[in-house]
């Protein structure tokens, strides 16, 4: 479509357009309303193109501010200057590349610790730039209070509260931008680490970042520098860089990145702490400061983990597991439901066939008809069952300990521990964190491999979720069923399923070409967990799995009654029994178990338990039962995915990879199994 | 444009960081998304259930009307 001839007032603007003075670059975290402040400041008259060599987009427009024409250009959102993803590097290239440019930081003053981070390293960098506290409106609604007279003493530069959506606080931004000036807020490190820093800063290249920043880029490794400062520093001057680079690093157990990243992060803390005067706090008292960093150190994390792990697994495996189970399926169901739903339905039905067909016959237990509400997989009588009396109880118990771990701020520590574990094993860094996700929910930490780099990168990482990684349901059936078992078939299950993530994630490691990526992530406060939380967190995650769980669980069900109906589970049952009792020496009824295991994981698993739950109880298990516990929890474990993810896998990877990882997984699960079963028979 | 509602915030366990949930939730990219509540973090990309909807909401707002009110009647005595 040809676009109308430009109006007189569009033709001057036109104009302003091509004769900007001065440039402000907008930059922020993602998600904090940069865009539309960029909209309010800038208007209509933008254009969006690619960053030369790269798929990131960058708006560009201009804006009549205090008389004179400006330059305005909107940057990807980042987190940080030290770049982890393409975004963040552009960003990085635009604020090095546009010298005498003044930033426009737009932070969302609910995540104020979040938006410092950057400011601080807009500080190291001696860019001039002015802070917009935007949607100050909402952090005032949720209780926070930030000082701003206090931040903008404390950074020197000027604070302004908006809220962009509303315009609100856009005139005193316009009328504050040219006084924009270089923050005095600078982080001190080590004294290591300054003292590289002295040497290497005035090494670096003049442009918009100052050597302090780009010092510290150099000294931590960051592979995206390497071009700049290979074209404009001399042989020997790189070389001295590397030197004292590879010095420094010599002194650190981790990574520089990860040291410099902590220390900025603990003075930010302090900054933060002292503006902010209600709402969330970085730590609530030098304990918790300690605690927190126990819990991530690469020694004392370890006993920490395994407590937080023992204790949880007691209150899920005794408590959820045997007395809340116990009650609810002997007690309520077997004792009650059940006998009065029959009463009640053999009352007011006729008799004849049709109530034959729904609660079977007369004088017959449930367990040996195959009614259809009532019967050996009853829509009630199992079904019902299985979800409200069976995994229920221990998925809510597993929900409270989960619960605790998040709202105390320990769950992120705990994805900083395995990170380390894992990076120890060789794995990509990176993709421990699609990993830590799937705890949460498999499904979508499979969407969340797409910041993997290459796709060879996000088929490992997604063929590693759908394998051995238990979403939160499942987990907490698995946990409920090892808390009968002795210790030594504990040990079995946990290092087969350790070893498998390792192996495979080794190989992958081995496989993925380049070097893999620091995993960042901020950690909030470590807290005492709050009643009221735990309480609305629990709540959130039971209705979640009564909507989602629930249907599955009456689907699944109603498969097996409709199989047993037509004779087709005896069928597959006899056909299944080569590998469930051959290979896998389990008892011929856990076919069913594995069927349904594709609908929901955690059915098939409490299926399983729902086997074996008798004799836990009765404490009559025997030696070849543990075997086949062990067996079938961790065949189940690797078997292929949920239905959900399944589908998401297909939508991600397409139909072929979603199909080959299937033809993978399945042989591979029950050959773990068979070869679990076949070691543990021999030398358990 | 509107301010976004109040009843939609979340709190991401894992990062940290405050969010309106209305128009961030997975559920467009997923294929189970009917009836579905569990929402992604737009800072690191954790999922879990909507705590501002549901009967869970329904709490959640009691409690803080209950912490609202007891804070008020304490800066009045």
């Amino acid at each position: 479509m040809t676009p109308p001839p430009p109006s007189s007032a569009q033709a001057l603007e036109a104009k302003r357009l091509v004769a900007p003075t001065r440039t402000v670059i907008l930059v922020g975290n993602p998600n904090v309303g940069k865009s539309v402040l960029f909209g309010a400041l800038t208007g209509h008259y933008v254009t969006v193109s690619n960053y030369p060599g790269t798929t990131v987009e960058v708006t560009r427009g201009t804006a009549t501010i205090g008389g004179a024409a400006w330059h305005v250009m909107d940057t990807p959102g980042t987190n940080n200057l030290l770049p982890m993803s393409e975004d963040e590097q552009v960003t990085r290239d635009i604020l090095q590349s546009e010298s005498g440019a003044v930033c426009l930081q737009v932070c969302d003053a609910k995540n104020l610790r979040r938006g410092l981070l950057l400011t601080s390293q807009l500080a190291e960098a001696g860019v001039p730039f002015l802070l917009a506290l935007n949607m100050s409106d909402e952090a005032a609604g949720r209780g926070f209070q930030v000082d701003e007279v206090r931040l903008a003493a404390a950074l020197g530069v000027d604070v302004v509260p908006t809220v962009a959506v509303q315009r609100h606080g856009l005139a005193a931004l316009q009328a504050r931008l040219g006084a924009a000036r270089a923050s005095r807020f600078l982080p001190r490190y080590d004294e290591r680490i300054e003292a590289a820093l002295a040497e290497v800063a005035p090494l670096m290249p003049k442009g918009g970042l100052g050597g302090r920043a780009l010092g510290l880029m150099a000294l931590v490794g960051d592979d995206s520098l390497r071009a700049l400062l290979s074209a404009r520093l001399t042989p020997e001057a790189l070389a001295r860089v590397e030197e004292v680079g590879r010095g420094l690093a010599a002194h650190y157990p981790e990574s520089l990145r990860f040291v410099v990243a902590k220390q900025r992060l603990a003075a930010v803390d302090r900054l933060h702490d002292a503006v902010v005067t209600r709402g969330a706090r970085s730590a609530g008292s030098d304990f918790a400061r300690r605690l927190g960093a126990w819990s991530t150190h690469p020694i004392y994390g370890i006993p920490i983990l395994l407590l937080v792990l023992f204790i949880a697994w007691l209150f899920v495996g005794l408590f959820g597991a045997g007395t809340a189970v116990d009650f609810l399926e002997r007690t309520v169901f077997q004792r009650h439901l059940v006998p009065w739903t029959e009463a009640g339905l053999r009352a007011i039905l006729p008799g004849g066939a049709v109530r034959e067909f729904l609660i079977g016959p007369a004088g017959v237990p449930y367990q040996q008809h195959g009614g259809f509400i009532i019967g050996r997989y009853g829509l009630i009588s199992m079904g019902l069952s299985y979800a409200v009396a069976i995994v229920l109880p221990i998925v809510a118990t597993f929900f409270v300990a989960f619960s605790i771990l998040e709202d105390s701020g320990y769950l992120p520590r705990l994805a900083v521990m395995v990170n380390q574990l894992f990076k120890r094993m060789g794995l990509n860094g990176k993709a421990v964190l699609p990993m830590v996700l799937g705890l949460g929910c498999d499904t979508m930490a499979t969407m969340t491999a797409r910041i993997m780099e290459t796709r060879k990168e996000r088929v490992i990482v997604t063929l590693l979720l759908a394998l051995a990684v238990p979403c939160s349901a499942q987990l907490a059936v698995i946990l409920a069923m090892t808390a009968g078992l002795p210790l030594a078939a504990l040990a079995w299950f946990g290092g087969t399923l350790l070893a498998v993530i390792f192996l495979i994630g080794w190989l992958a490691a081995k496989v993925i070409p380049g070097r893999g990526s620091d995993f960042m992530l901020e950690l909030p406060p470590l807290r005492l967990p709050q009643a009221g939380n735990v309480a609305v967190k629990t709540l959130a995650r039971i209705e979640w799995y009564l909507r989602e769980a629930m249907p599955l669980f009456l689907l699944g069900t109603l498969i097996l009654w409709g199989l047993d109906r037509f004779h087709l589970l005896a069928a597959l049952e006899r056909g299944a029994e080569p590998v469930m009792s051959g290979l896998l020496g389990l008892p011929k009824e856990a076919a069913g178990a594995f069927i349904l295991g594709f609908l929901r994981r955690d059915y098939a698993a409490a299926g399983l338990f729902a086997h074996y739950q008798p004799y836990i109880a009765a404490g009559t298990m025997t030696r070849s039962m543990e075997i086949e516990v062990v067996v079938a929890l961790v065949t189940i474990t690797l078997f292929i995915p949920c239905i959900a993810n399944f589908f998401m896998i297909l939508k991600e990877r397409g139909l072929k990879t979603g199909l080959a990882m299937m033809a993978f997984i399945l042989p591979f699960s029950l050959g773990v199994g068979a070869l679990v079963n076949l070691l543990m028979r021999r030398v358990y | 444009m509107a301010a976004p509602s109040p009843l939609g915030f979340e709190h991401c366990p894992l990062c940290g960081i405050d969010f309106d949930a209305s128009g961030l939730g997975c559920r467009p990219s997923c294929p189970m998304a009917t009836g579905c509540h569990v929402v992604c973090c737009p800072g690191c990309g954790y999922s879990f259930p909507q705590e501002s909807a549901g009967l869970a909401g329904r709490l959640k707002r009691f409690l803080e009307e209950r912490r609202r009110a007891a804070a008020e009647k304490g800066s009045t005595t």
